[in-house]
């Protein structure tokens, strides 16, 4: 699963999830890519799943490339706690995903399997997506 | 490359609320710039960017400005899309000279297929320089009968007169590598006590 190795501090506000990714929107590194198409906060778990989904329907001949990293530590107060007495003990990892931004990218197989790869995977998220290719819809390059 | 006529009109009202009823009705704000131009804001029918970007993004279009003069002959330097529905929020056209050499780059397509392995394309775009009208639409490179190891640098590239590369003449263009080994590892989840590990906090 994908943690940091070290962090500056342990325990963090909770990440907001207003507006539309600023980066990270174009297939970058392979043909096909899985878009968020709402904001989410994506557990290690989760993207551990959905790269273990991917890659045992691709088998092999491909690579698969992922674009988020769990940075962000959750944490959470035991069950049947009193309020107060500080912040609860970091309990997972998650990764801010907006809208637009690409989770995962896929390389070396055919469209038809990548298709059924990330649709695999993206039964492993906690929000709807989107199939997109490299180039398509006008997908801007350097002028 | 292909020419294309875009008929503009500049935009006085700056504010968020009048770009939102440029959208409604199918305009988009742009800007244009150049060596003897000063820049201007501008509203332009969405549907023409587009239909002008059909060819690429070098094409040269003729860019008609109500009550500024022109037609002025630019290119789009730069666009913003929407990252979900892909629809152009802004467009930067810059205004070039036909007899002066201009920097840009050109898309590399890969054709053909490789005999063995997977070939991975590294370089995607091509950086030239030269004249507006000899800019290519794009630099085909053929990776038939490409084995496990074999690759193709820029110097390798077959490109018409007076087209001049800027990239390294050493960088990869495409590589063809060995399909990966199916492991355990990578595929994942297999090893037991994998889902016991305890996960690591801070």
């Amino acid at each position: 699963m994908l943690i940091p190795k070290r962090v500056k501090y342990r325990k963090q506000h909770r990440p907001g999830l207003t507006g539309k990714a600023k980066g990270g929107t174009e297939v970058h590194f392979g043909d096909y890519g899985l878009q968020a198409l709402e904001p989410a906060w994506v557990t290690s778990r989760q993207i551990e799943a959905a790269r273990i989904a991917m890659t045992r329907h691709i088998k092999r001949g491909g690579k698969v490339w992922i674009r988020i990293f769990p940075d962000k530590p959750i944490t959470q107060k035991p069950a049947e706690t009193r309020m107060g007495s500080g912040k609860g003990a970091p309990e997972y990892w998650v990764a801010v995903v907006k809208p637009g931004r690409v989770m995962f990218e896929l390389a070396g197989v055919s469209e038809e399997v990548a298709r059924e790869a990330m649709r695999l995977a993206s039964h492993k998220l906690p929000i709807k997506t989107k199939f997109i290719k490299r180039g398509e819809a006008g997908e801007a390059g350097e002028a | 490359m292909p020419e294309y006529s875009i008929e503009a009109s500049v935009r006085g009202n700056m504010s968020r609320s009048y770009r939102k009823e440029l959208f409604r009705k199918g305009l988009i704000p742009a800007v244009v710039y150049g060596k003897t131009l000063k820049s201007l804001s501008l509203e332009v029918p969405e549907k023409e960017v587009k239909g002008a970007l059909q060819a690429g993004r070098n094409t040269i279009i003729n860019l008609k400005v109500s009550g500024n003069g022109g037609p002025y002959k630019v290119m789009v330097r730069d666009l913003q899309l929407d990252p979900i529905n892909k629809t152009i929020i802004h467009a930067d056209f810059q205004q070039i000279s036909l007899r002066d050499k201009i920097r840009t780059s050109v898309p590399i397509h890969i054709s053909g297929r490789v005999s063995g392995g997977l070939a991975r394309i590294v370089l995607r775009n091509l950086e030239i320089s030269c004249l507006p009208a000899r800019i290519p639409d794009r630099v085909t490179v053929d990776v038939t009968g490409m084995e496990p190891g074999d690759s193709i640098t820029v110097s390798d590239l077959d490109l018409p007169k007076g087209v001049n590369v800027l990239d390294d003449p050493g960088a990869t263009v495409v590589t063809v590598t060995a399909p990966a080994e199916e492991t355990g590892d990578s595929e994942g989840g297999e090893t037991p006590g994998n889902d016991d590990e305890k996960e690591k906090v801070p």
